[in-house]
């Protein structure tokens, strides 16, 4: 594990785990989720990057700017500095393990990321874990998380439209600029990737496979496992779904 | 590798064969003052719950403060360590110690103020008692234990008022109805001390002149319910003027409102400029000279 800061002025942190072996046949940008549902797989994804490692595989995860280690604070960003990030950890990638092939993981919100970094390069394999379709489903998730919650005091609309869920804050700029992002619904024939890898918990309601992305080789893959993202106990327990992080590491190897 | 804020600078380091990680914060102009130490609770890695370890950080160094935040072996992202056999607090003692010589070695501070959420809160106790280089340590739900107020107040009114009584078993009944399945992971393995030990160890505090920030949150009424509980769990501690308490009862422990997170931040940043003024002050004073 080494962890680093990289990208244009050094604002982004990441780590990079490399294969123990030194031989990497392959390299994996994991793109994480936001807010709790981050701060609660954090261990799931040093877990998985380690496990990917021992396939051979190097892997760089990494934080949004506004999250994390990364430079700036929530309440700044906008959903387009994401995607900028996005890229700039691919380079990063293709920097620290050369000319290997590539594949992006995108998880939750993440995969808004990944799938824009995959329209920028091409990549191997794209793996989107529970994707959020577009920002305004993530959005509509956290109000309606907000409705069912009995904590007022952590979760609520302010009068200026900002949305604090969970001790996270999503500004209204942020918010417009998430809505603006429909990448998975509408613009999925731009995605320059050989294999678009679905992992889901169930058949989603409205499935991503379009007419227009015919051209691309998309599989999907139900693998049950019991929690919810939204969640966030007393304590901040951490998700770790194994299940799902075994799944993955099949796929991606 | 170095990230470059307007008023500071970060960078990430490692200690250690099996390095612990994390990252160093400093302000642009050179400071002279302890270094902040921010420790990971539990499970949760070394950005800190919400985020506040970053924040907190960063506002520190913005007004002139070294701070470090960090992982501890096998937590976030630091790997493990094959030391298995050394208790819980020992380990603690030990990584921290490897951090301190590391910024004492890179001419960064001999001097700590260390503290954070929960086991975080009872490292930052544990060093302070075995290490003087610890000028101060605030904890946020620190070690706590039920005096005999806390159970007249938790259980004589219910007796007296049949409706809080039906209330209360409501409750109870509800909650357990919705627990959830979910499989999760927490860090339950929190290491209990005795009372007894505690009150020695902030005893060896005081009589050092270590100073105390202590926020005890609402979340933890199953051991803690009237404001002056701390003061009772450790009668025979003289705290004097070197404690500041706190019982931020509206405050959940992962501090998840937006008001709580503020107040606690606020509050452990102005801790600070205190502390770290005060210990510069009793340093610089001239020695008291003997008039015959």
């Amino acid at each position: 594990m080494e962890p680093l800061f990289f990208g244009t002025d050094k604002r982004l942190y990441g780590v990079l785990h490399t294969p123990p072996q030194g031989i990497c046949n392959q390299a994996v940008l994991i793109c994480p989720p936001v807010g709790q549902e981050y701060l609660r797989l954090h261990r799931s994804l040093v877990w998985l990057s380690g496990m990917l490692a021992e396939k051979g595989i190097g892997v760089l995860r990494f934080d949004y700017r506004g999250t994390g280690d990364s430079a700036g604070v929530l309440e700044k960003v906008v959903a387009d500095e994401w995607l900028e990030d996005g890229e700039e950890a691919f380079e990063e990638l293709h920097e620290q393990f050369g000319s290997v092939p590539k594949s992006v993981i995108g998880i939750r919100l993440g995969a808004l990321v990944a799938a824009h970094c995959s329209t920028a390069q091409a990549v191997e394999r794209l793996l989107l874990w529970e994707a959020c379709q577009s920002g305004a489903e993530f959005l509509a998730e956290l109000k309606d998380d907000m409705l069912t919650r009995l904590l007022p005091e952590c979760n609520f609309e302010s009068n200026d439209g900002t949305i604090h869920h969970n001790g996270f804050v999503y500004s209204d700029k942020l918010q417009r600029s998430l809505r603006s992002n429909t990448i998975l619904q509408n613009e999925i024939q731009r995605l320059k990737t050989k294999e678009l890898l679905l992992l889901d918990r169930k058949i989603p309601d409205k499935p991503l496979i379009a007419a227009d992305a015919s051209s691309l080789n998309i599989s999907q893959h139900i693998c049950q496992v019991d929690f919810s993202w939204l969640d966030v106990d007393v304590i901040g327990s951490a998700i770790i779904p194994q299940k799902a992080l075994d799944n993955i590491v099949k796929l991606m190897s | 590798m170095e990230q470059v804020g307007q008023l500071f600078t970060e960078s990430v380091f490692q200690v250690g064969l099996v390095p612990i990680n994390g990252i160093l914060t400093r302000p642009r102009q050179p400071c002279n003052g302890p270094t902040i130490v921010i420790l990971n609770s539990g499970l949760l890695h070394h950005i800190g719950s919400c985020r506040l370890s970053v924040s907190i950080s960063r506002h520190l160094a913005s007004l002139g403060y070294n701070t470090i935040r960090f992982d501890f072996a096998g937590i976030g992202d630091s790997p493990s360590r094959a030391d298995a056999t050394v208790s819980e607090p020992q380990k603690t003692i030990e990584q921290l110690q490897e951090v301190f010589s590391f910024v004492e070695k890179q001419g960064i501070a001999s001097e700590f103020l260390v503290g954070g959420l929960c086991s975080a809160a009872d490292g930052a106790f544990h060093i302070g008692v075995v290490d003087k280089r610890v000028i101060g340590i605030f904890q946020i739900d620190p070690y706590l234990f039920r005096t005999p107020e806390y159970y007249l107040r938790r259980y004589f009114p219910r007796r007296l008022n049949p409706a809080a009584a039906v209330r209360w078993f409501w409750r109870k009944l509800k909650s357990a109805s919705s627990r959830s399945n979910e499989p999760s992971f927490h860090d339950d393995s929190r290491f209990k001390l005795p009372q007894e030990e505690v009150s020695t160890g902030y005893q060896i505090l005081i009589d050092r002149k270590v100073r105390v920030l202590v926020f005890v949150t609402g979340e933890q009424s199953m051991l803690y319910n009237y404001s002056r509980q701390f003061y009772d769990m450790f009668r025979r501690v003289d705290f004097g003027s070197f404690l500041d308490f706190n019982y931020r009862k509206d405050s959940s422990h992962m501090m998840l409102e937006p008001g709580q997170r503020e107040f606690i931040s606020s509050k452990i940043v102005a801790w600070v400029q205190q502390t770290a003024g005060d210990h510069v002050n009793r340093q610089t004073q001239p020695t008291a000279r003997h008039i015959p």
